[in-house]
């Protein structure tokens, strides 16, 4: 079975859903022999000085691109890809489907929901105020009487 | 630049924003200090500066668009406002200023983004004219900076009394966009290099030049995010040296010899209209009073009457007075002093004293001083069923009074669960009782008021601290001072002395005890719990309360909250709400999801909800 391998750039955080993804260069072949598609091996005929910005590739025929963890040249113009599946990016539309209980979020959160995440300082602020009215300099003389 | 932890943050959802302003001034370097800034940090003082709360309100200018000009102010009650001038070309470029208020005094610090040699100091209590200063090598002191140097012809600043003039004439309510009692004011004029005035001084800022922006929350969020990006960029520049700024590095242009340039030059000044109030800004304070200033040198609400907000007769009470066995007056210290010399002249005639009483002075039930002015009408009084010929004493009709010391309104400060127990603490200072602590649960986002309720015949006293008509919080005390008037009334002061004495010990012996239980108990605790809380006062009652303090006040103790830049981004905050994952953005961590219909292997499925709940930027 033929299949592209497209070979990428990528500089998105690696937990980022959507990365930003630069092709460097598209490679067809076959499978040659036992191989796992979340972590593949791939011997691709290249030059290595073109390919060693290459951090991630995608495999369309495996409906999956990967993050490539290590690059061995093996001997001239044969280099070795070892790689592991973006599990995110490969199904992030599927994922996005689901519901979730979110723990932390960074643009809908609840303040009020006391999870320590505050730091606080030592030294707290302490601050008076005085109610408006006051009996300072107010008196009056009580006498009671009998009868 | 070390700007890190500085505290800026912010929730647009949650219209709160926490920034370190005075943290940020003082890291301003060397070269940005000028002659009116001799040494660092700048004179941002105060403390109060940190935090900003209630967020912002951001307003909206684009009346002047012949310049192509846009302005976004944006003003807290923090003294901390922002002002993004739009700018004309290119059209996605903006500048963005920063102000600072010194609370303790008229004076606004202003950076320009654009130009970081510009630190602007304005003492708007004598002449903005004269206040303004740029940096080192730009050698005007006063008008604006190295341009005005180079363009003398520029016409000064107005003076602050034709500014303030002009805003109240554009104005005359000025400005009532308000927050909690700050607001600002922009003033802008337009001159080419030139010196030719583009643009007469105009008021920018009132209701009819600025809007106020749409949006969930008052503001367009996208617009929002440009100012705060803006923040940012301006804030970048701290660490440029100054021949490296933007300025120094843009084509050169003798503007002199070329009149024709249309560069502009704005002068904005930007003041809070509460100046022509003499308050030009308020520090943060987290209390609104309602009712008056709670000077110490009297209140005025102490007369009795129905047109007296202060004080009210009480009613529904079972009062001595309608029992016809007494009598309550309230003499003056006059009529007191006539009557003490009437009973002991010749003129009383004891051989008139009812066989009811032994002796005359049992007739006198008691005599003591209430801390509040009693009124009444004159009458005339019999003693021991003698009449006291020639004497009136005004004639006390109720027995129960009830005082209304004012309120206060209390506000979050951070937005957060830090607002409240056992984060904030509340305590509160009673007149006659002491001091007693307050839940925060209990008062926090309430306005609440102090009635103090008086039975002048015993002397004893109720203060009730209410939300609106429901009652917080009651507590007893005593608030009169009993006088002696006989050898028997004596016995009965000198034991309440004693006993009151005794009071103020226990409490200084008794004063280690929380402290060493509150420190032990709490050691599990978190920081804030582990502050051991110490009593401020004892019961304080009868004579010894007149000693004390008179006027009521409430002690908060918050918490400083410290949140690095951007928290929310690398961390985010509590959520713990239930989303569909393609409705949220930005990073979130998942605390329980069950993957449905996701073509994954088994290990990649694992994989991915270990990741989810590691945090994905979605």
């Amino acid at each position: 079975m033929a299949f592209n391998v497209v070979l990428q750039t990528t500089t998105s955080e690696k937990n980022r859903m959507d990365k930003t993804i630069t092709d460097i260069a598209t490679y067809s072949g076959t499978l040659r022999a036992d191989t796992s598609i979340v972590d593949p091996v791939f011997l691709i005929e290249c030059d290595l000085t073109s390919v060693v910005n290459a951090n991630y590739l995608t495999v369309q025929a495996f409906g999956r691109s990967y993050f490539i963890n290590n690059i061995r040249s093996m001997r001239a113009g044969l280099v070795e890809f070892s790689c592991h599946c973006d599990v995110l990016s490969s199904f992030k539309a599927q994922i996005r489907q689901n519901h979730a209980i979110m723990h932390r979020s960074e643009r809908n959160w609840n303040l009020y929901l006391n999870d320590g995440s505050l730091k606080v300082k030592q030294n707290p602020s302490i601050t008076t105020h005085k109610f408006a009215e006051t009996f300072y300099g107010v008196y009056s003389y009580v006498l009671i009487l009998a009868g | 630049m070390a700007q890190q932890n500085t505290g800026l943050g912010w929730s647009a959802e949650q219209n709160y924003l926490v920034q370190s302003a005075a943290a940020e001034v003082a890291e301003i370097p060397a070269h940005i200090g000028g002659s009116s800034f001799p040494g660092q940090p700048l004179p941002v003082a105060t403390t109060r500066l940190d935090v900003i709360t209630n967020g912002f309100l951001l307003y909206e200018k684009t009346g002047l668009d012949n310049l192509r000009h846009k302005y976004y102010v944006a003003s807290n009650t923090a003294g901390a406002i922002l002002v993004a001038d739009m700018g004309s070309a290119p059209a996605s470029s903006f500048v963005m200023y920063r102000c600072v208020t010194n609370i303790n005094g008229a004076r606004y610090y202003m950076a320009d983004s654009a130009d970081p040699d510009y630190f602007y100091e304005a003492d708007l209590s004598t002449s903005v004219g004269s206040g303004f200063y740029s940096t080192p090598g730009n050698e005007a002191t006063s008008g604006g900076g190295s341009d005005y140097a180079l363009n003398p012809q520029l016409p000064a600043f107005p003076d602050i009394n034709s500014f303030i003039a002009a805003i109240e004439t554009a104005a005359p309510t000025p400005i009532t966009k308000t927050n909690a009692g700050y607001c600002v004011a922009c003033y802008a004029q337009w001159y080419t290099q030139n010196g030719t005035e583009l643009h007469s001084p105009i008021l920018i800022s009132s209701d009819s030049e600025f809007t106020e922006m749409s949006g969930p929350s008052g503001y367009n969020l996208a617009t929002f995010n440009k100012l705060l990006s803006g923040l940012r960029f301006y804030m970048s520049f701290w660490d440029i040296p100054a021949a490296e700024t933007l300025e120094s590095s843009a084509p050169t242009v003798d503007l002199r010899q070329n009149g024709n340039l249309t560069l502009e030059q704005v002068f904005m000044y930007i003041v809070s209209t509460s100046y022509a109030h003499v308050i030009i800004i308020n520090s943060p304070d987290p209390y609104e009073q309602e009712g008056g200033d709670g000077e110490e040198d009297g209140g005025d609400g102490e007369e009795t009457g129905d047109d007296d907000a202060g004080i009210e007769a009480g009613s529904d009470f079972p009062s001595a007075i309608n029992t016809g066995f007494c009598r309550i007056f309230s003499p003056s210290e006059s009529e007191l002093r006539n009557l003490s010399n009437y009973l002991w002249s010749s003129n009383y005639d004891l051989a008139q004293v009812k066989k009811l009483f032994s002796n005359p002075m049992d007739s006198i039930l008691g005599l003591s001083a209430v801390p509040i002015r009693l009124l009444g009408s004159s009458v005339s009084f019999s003693l021991g069923g003698v009449p006291i010929t020639g004497m009136t004493l005004p004639l006390v009709t109720k027995q129960r009074y009830t005082y209304h010391m004012g309120s206060i309104t209390i506000k979050e400060r951070w937005g957060s669960y830090l607002d409240y127990d056992p984060y904030t603490k509340f305590s509160i200072f009673l007149p006659f009782i002491g001091m007693r602590e307050l839940a925060a649960d209990d008062i926090m986002g309430k306005t609440v008021s102090l009635v103090y309720d008086i039975d002048i015949l015993t002397g004893m006293c109720v203060a009730r601290l209410q939300a609106g008509t429901n009652c917080l919080y009651e507590w007893g005390g005593n608030c009169a001072i009993q006088l002696p008037v006989n050898s028997r009334n004596w016995d009965s002061v000198f034991s309440t002395a004693v006993s009151a004495v005794g009071g103020i010990v226990s409490a200084v012996t008794g004063g280690s005890a929380p402290l060493v239980a509150g420190s032990v108990a709490s050691a599990a605790l978190q920081t804030v719990s582990m502050k051991p809380r110490i009593d401020k006062s004892s019961t304080i009652g009868g004579a010894a309360g007149w000693l004390g303090q008179m006027t009521p006040y409430i002690i908060r103790t918050t918490p400083e909250a410290f949140i690095p830049t951007d928290q929310n981004k690398f961390i985010g905050y509590p959520a713990y709400i239930n989303v569909a994952l393609n409705s949220i953005s930005g990073y979130n961590e998942v605390e329980s999801i069950h993957l449905e219909n996701v073509t994954a292997t088994g290990t990649e499925l694992e994989e991915i909800e270990s990741i989810l709940k590691g945090g994905v930027i979605f």
